[in-house]
């Protein structure tokens, strides 16, 4: 009866759907705009929307017939013809099947007891068949068997750690314990990897395509399963009420017979700019200098803390986030939305990604600079996205808030049933599509125009951390004892510049002795601070005209009060292979915009002038002391 | 703020990071060990690592000195020719792992053994881990690899060496602590101020460029 009651109900949404949109632009426009999700329960199926967009490129029902025709028949050929070698297979493993048996029999039959049973034990893989033939190539002399060698062992090692990572897909979700489909998914990657031999197959796609099979699931499960009429036409028949022949061909786009079929087709369109851009290693590290260079346009406070300060490279958590299209970073009922917003996107996703991403990173800018202490708890941090923080409005901070490694990374698959209902919250799901927007924002944009819309996206989600901490006056907020004396020094600032105000600029002689005694100790890290931000600047882009004028400026006022030893000597000699290595360029002035130049100037003169300060009040507190 | 100081200059309360990582091949427990170690629970299933995780967990050794290890636990499939480079890159510590019960994966453990010889710091501590000894306890027949086999073979390479079952737990702890007992004494700064705690990472591992001008701020 329910799966009935679900037939009905997905077949009637299915028909809303396509009445209500125009075309395929039409049905993504209103993803993109928050309108077509899951919460919109009368009209919202994602099967519907996926197919559309990722296997019949069409909202013309007329031309589903066909196409589902011809890819699933497409998948049964290369399935049959890229059977795995699983007869290779340590007799052991429950994947094994020997030569002469037949295979779809056993693919059908693939018995759960045995399942049960092996449920703890380890699963046996490996039959050392490559190993028997351990150095086999010197006594091979035909260079035609060497190749056949090969590549029976490259086949036989990809199914290993095919199964090594279909046995570990979504732990905790029940549906993936079955070995029928473990094997259906096993095959799919196999046939993938056999026509991407130049890619090969890598962890993480079993995830990709497991998360697919899961969205296609949870619909079709609820049609009866079909007899299997991809193979009749639906097409011609003119007599019957179109109603009714509408209804066959939405009964057939969810015929969960074909579930395994459709899910390697959409397989294959979701993969084809992540297989190049993410799963080739010459590739992916261009994306992550790609990513950096962003970052540093559109957040370069981000930037330095990250990457020049706690010196994280990018890579390193970067691979999860974009080799899984965010699949972990989530819940997979947000990745459902996410995923939804970004087959709706037209263009390369693998371009649009990043921008995700460091959309992600703004919005947790203030965990990340307030309540991270240090490179460890960055990279926790990051690892472990904290995705409530995602949701959350730009609020004061209360408190420290925990990581939250629990919620986000190894129990994930706890309560799978939630997952399976992909419920989403309202608020959620438009702060999810705001997120999509914003990429898409930057994405749009010319890269000139990256300082000033991450100023904008900082203004809008960060504001109360502008107010809180001067943040480009200080890089040194990871300690406790940093942010104490981060408080000394705002306070200070404060003071003097009422002082300065009054004109009474010369004389802050009480308040610079107490802001020198609080830096007694510091003035080794004040000059590796200084030495480090004019390495930031000379690594820049954003090289102009002010900054080069305040850096000489700077540079007279150390002259002028004598030498610090050795740091100091340094210090100058980086200041001068700046200057050598940036000569002033007039043109340079007025060419980018003057909100962006302007912010960037007041950032960089007040760091520097501080630094500056600081040293010298060390010095004066020395000698008064002398 | 400072913590406690004793007249007897050995226990001087002592502190100092380092860096550890995770090798070996896919599904031989790595993630498993660690958890075991940082949070003291096992999961039947786990999902396979992309990439690597990243984790923290300290050890207290006698004499007052504390250990703080930042853990790279990595992907078991690591094909990545250049990115496998970055995760052991100024690691102090390593531990590889194998599964007694898979005959290949001692053959793995010893790759990375011979590049990590090559390629990592000259002075790392290795230490090499057989894991799933639950297995071979309640099934003598699942075992795979000797005992005194690789034994051998650590001896043979200087590595330290166990037998593990992160299930149980039997003996995660001991590799943790057996390293930690290994790692260079001298490095260790007083656990005096914070700015040791901060710097430690800059001495000890990641950045070791700047570590005169760390030592020299040293206010104690």
């Amino acid at each position: 009866m329910d799966e009935l009651m679900g037939e009905m109900d997905y077949i009637k949404r299915a028909k809303k759907t396509l009445q209500k949109y125009e075309d395929l632009d039409d049905l993504k426009n209103s993803v993109l705009s928050g309108e077509y999700n899951p919460l919109n329960e009368e009209i919202f199926s994602r099967v519907l929307l996926w197919k559309a967009v990722l296997l019949f490129n069409s909202l013309d029902i007329s031309s589903w017939s066909k196409i589902l025709r011809d890819s699933r028949n497409g998948y049964k050929n290369l399935n049959q013809q890229f059977q795995p070698p699983y007869h290779k297979l340590s007799e052991e493993s429950e994947y094994y099947l020997s030569n002469n048996k037949n295979n779809n029999e056993n693919v059908a039959n693939g018995s759960n007891i045995n399942k049960i049973n092996n449920i703890n034990k380890p699963q046996k893989l490996v039959k050392n068949e490559v190993d028997k033939f351990d150095n086999p190539l010197s006594s091979l002399t035909n260079t035609k068997d060497k190749r056949q060698f090969l590549q029976f062992k490259n086949d036989l090692i990809t199914l290993e750690t095919i199964i090594i990572d279909v046995e570990r897909l979504f732990p905790g979700i029940t549906i993936f314990n079955e070995l029928k489909l473990k094997k259906e998914l096993v095959e799919i990657l196999y046939v993938w990897y056999k026509l991407n031999e130049n890619i090969g197959y890598k962890q993480g796609m079993h995830e990709i395509c497991g998360l697919i099979y899961l969205v296609l699931y949870k619909e079709s499960s609820m049609f009866v399963r079909g007899e299997g009429n991809g193979d009749q036409d639906n097409g011609d028949q003119d007599n019957q009420d179109q109603n009714q022949d509408d209804d066959k061909i939405i009964r057939e786009v969810f015929n969960p017979e074909y579930l395994v079929f459709d899910t390697f087709q959409i397989f294959i369109n979701i993969m084809i700019y992540p297989q190049q851009s993410f799963y080739i290693e010459k590739n992916f590290l261009n994306c992550c200098f790609k990513f950096n260079e962003d970052l540093k346009e559109i957040d370069p406070n981000l930037y330095y803390i990250l990457i020049k300060k706690l010196k994280i490279e990018s890579s390193i958590w970067l691979i999860r986030y974009l080799r899984l299209i965010l699949i972990r970073e989530f819940k997979l009922n947000y990745v459902g939305v996410i995923w939804d917003n970004l087959i709706s996107f037209n263009y390369d996703i693998t371009k649009l990604l990043p921008y995700i991403i460091i959309m992600m990173l703004i919005k947790v800018k203030k965990e990340i600079i307030l309540e991270c202490e240090d490179f460890s708890e960055v990279l926790s941090y990051l690892l472990h996205y904290p995705i409530d923080r995602l949701f959350s409005e730009d609020k004061e901070t209360k408190g420290i808030i925990k990581l939250k490694s629990e919620e986000n990374g190894y129990n994930r698959y706890r309560n799978s049933n939630d997952i399976l209902e992909f419920k989403i919250d309202k608020e959620k799901s438009e702060k999810m599509t705001e997120l999509v927007n914003d990429s898409i924002l930057i994405f749009n944009s010319k890269q000139e125009y990256f300082g000033e819309i991450g100023i904008a996206l900082n203004e809008k989600y960060n504001h109360n951390l502008q107010k809180k901490i001067n943040l480009y006056n200080d890089n040194s907020v990871f300690t406790n004892e940093n942010k104490n004396r981060n408080r000394n020094r705002n306070r200070n600032r404060n003071r003097n510049r009422n002082r300065n105000r009054n004109g009474n600029n010369k004389s802050g002689n009480h308040g610079n002795h107490e802001e020198a005694s609080n830096h007694n100790n510091h003035n080794n890290t004040a000059l590796d601070d200084i030495s480090d931000f004019i390495d930031n600047l000379t690594n820049g882009t954003n090289v102009n005209n002010n900054i080069y004028q305040e850096l000489s400026k700077s540079e007279k006022v150390i002259k002028s009060n004598g030498n610090f030893g050795n740091s100091y000597k340094n210090l100058n000699q980086k200041i001068g292979n700046f200057r050598l290595s940036n000569p002033l360029s007039k043109s340079e002035k007025g060419q980018r915009n003057g909100y962006d130049i302007d912010l960037e100037r007041v950032r960089m003169e007040n760091k520097l002038q501080k630094r500056v300060q600081q040293m010298l009040k060390k010095k004066s507190s020395q000698k008064s002391k002398n | 703020m400072s913590a406690p100081r004793s007249s007897i200059a050995s226990d001087t309360p002592r502190f100092a990071q380092f860096k550890l990582v995770l090798l070996g091949e896919s599904a031989v427990g790595k993630s498993s060990i660690v958890h075991r170690f940082v949070k003291d629970q096992f999961d039947e299933f786990r999902e396979s690592t992309i990439g690597a995780a990243f984790l923290t967990q300290t050890v207290l050794l006698p004499n007052n000195i504390t250990i703080k290890f930042e853990i790279w636990d990595t992907a078991g499939q690591e094909r990545y020719k250049s990115l496998a480079p970055m995760y052991y890159r100024n690691a102090n510590c390593a531990i590889i792992v194998y599964d007694i019960t898979q005959e290949s994966s001692l053959e793995k453990a010893k790759q990375w053994v011979k590049e990590l010889q090559r390629q990592a710091n000259q002075d790392i501590i290795i230490a090499l881990a057989g894991n799933k000894l639950d297995l071979a306890e309640s099934d003598p027949s699942t075992r795979k690899i000797k005992k005194e086999d690789a034994f051998t073979y650590s001896r043979e390479e200087n590595l330290l060496f166990f037998e593990v079952s992160a299930k149980t737990g039997e003996g995660v702890k001991n590799i943790f602590q057996s390293i930690a007992k290994k790692l260079p004494i001298d490095d260790f700064k007083p656990a005096s101020s914070n700015a040791n705690l901060r710097n430690s990472r800059h001495n000890l591992g990641v950045d070791l460029s700047r570590s005169s001008i760390n030592q020299s701020s040293c206010n104690c």
